[in-house]
């Protein structure tokens, strides 16, 4: 009871939700309330929120129905398209990671071969001198075309 | 999927068909539904928080989520009790956030000062003074109990807290709050 309030409170509390004024209360509650300092204290504080409400709700700068509507429709969209994005998102993850995965294996197996070209360069009086086949021309522009290609898909998804 | 995706990558319209598929009611409801609990949600919001400007946002941010869900309360009680469980949610984000980053101590958070752009709002009220001196949920309760007339069952709802655990809590948080107003509580609490 002291620290839980009078047990009756709840049953006059549901009736001042329901509208009815403490006067119009049966006669138990109101013989009850006139006697019960804890009920008493309850309806009073219920008054003065009930007041408190009325004069906050009146004065509610309220945003046009209409205007939360389309915010709220902006927001759903956006949630639909996000949805529906996801997947091209993997997908475009998935091919990121492939292609760097692809890169890493190119580079590994061909450092030898790399490293054999380098080593038929031959040098005349300061001037370097390549001489390159038309399978390792290829090889080369395969690799700069794909180390390309990373970047571009990178770029995109960093953008994203 | 994905030439639906597509679509809305490009900003096609294919708008009709989301509005219809992501919204839980027509634009007519909403406007019902919207004229009947945004006084009462906005009250709740502004003088909880304290801050009539805040109580603006989460009262949009209340409705846009309210309508997202897939399937939202049908009876118009039901609808306003889970707009005001969103709202109460929304409060609790915005305090830990807030307490997250180290702003204003929430305990303790007074009203927004006069100049405010809604300083018309009655918030300087006694009441308004008295409130904005409990604590959060002090006042959550207080409001929900008094202003709202809803029962320690909703109120638990709402909250996240036991139905047995309201009775006493509300009981201390009305105790602290007539204390405060009647001047025996006005200086302001050591930690």
């Amino acid at each position: 009871m002291k620290h839980k309030g009078c047990e009756n409170e709840v049953r006059i509390l549901e009736a001042l939700a329901l509208g009815v004024a403490p006067e119009a209360m049966e006669e138990p509650l109101r013989r009850h309330i006139a006697g019960c300092a804890s009920c008493a204290e309850a309806v009073s504080v219920y008054e003065l929120f009930q007041q408190d409400c009325e004069q906050l709700s009146a004065a509610a700068p309220l945003p046009n129905a209409g205007r939360v509507w389309w915010r709220a429709t902006l927001a759903a969209r956006r949630a639909a398209a996000e949805r529906a994005l996801r997947p091209i998102q993997v997908a475009e993850r998935f091919a990121l990671a492939v292609g760097a995965g692809a890169l890493v294996a190119l580079l590994f197996f061909a450092a030898p071969w790399v490293a054999g070209q380098l080593a038929h360069t031959k040098m005349f009086s300061g001037t370097v001198v390549y001489t390159v086949s038309l399978s390792s021309l290829l090889a080369t522009s395969v690799i700069i075309c794909l180390l390309l290609m990373a970047g571009a898909l990178y770029s995109v998804w960093a953008e994203k | 999927m994905l030439t639906r995706a597509i679509a809305l990558a490009r900003g096609e319209d294919a708008r009709d068909k989301t509005e219809g598929k992501t919204l839980a009611m027509d634009e007519e409801s909403f406007r019902i539904l919207y004229e009947r609990t945004a006084r009462p949600l906005w009250a709740y919001l502004a003088r909880v928080s304290g801050d009539p400007a805040l109580a603006d946002d989460l009262l949009q941010e209340c409705y846009c989520r309210f309508l997202s869900q897939a399937k939202p309360p049908q009876e118009e009680a039901h609808r306003k009790n889970y707009l005001f469980r969103i709202a109460t949610n929304l409060l609790r984000d915005h305090w830990r956030a807030v307490q997250r980053h180290g702003e204003t101590a929430i305990e303790t958070a007074d009203l927004p000062s006069q100049d405010h752009e809604i300083a018309n709002v009655p918030l300087r009220s006694d009441l308004g003074r008295a409130m904005a001196k409990l604590k959060p949920r002090e006042r959550q309760l207080l409001w929900l109990a008094y202003a709202e007339g809803a029962s320690h069952k909703e109120i638990a709802k709402s909250s996240g807290m036991k139905e047995a655990s309201v009775r006493p809590l509300l009981f201390r948080a009305r105790k602290r709050l007539l204390a405060i107003i009647s001047g025996a509580a006005l200086e302001p609490e050591k930690a």
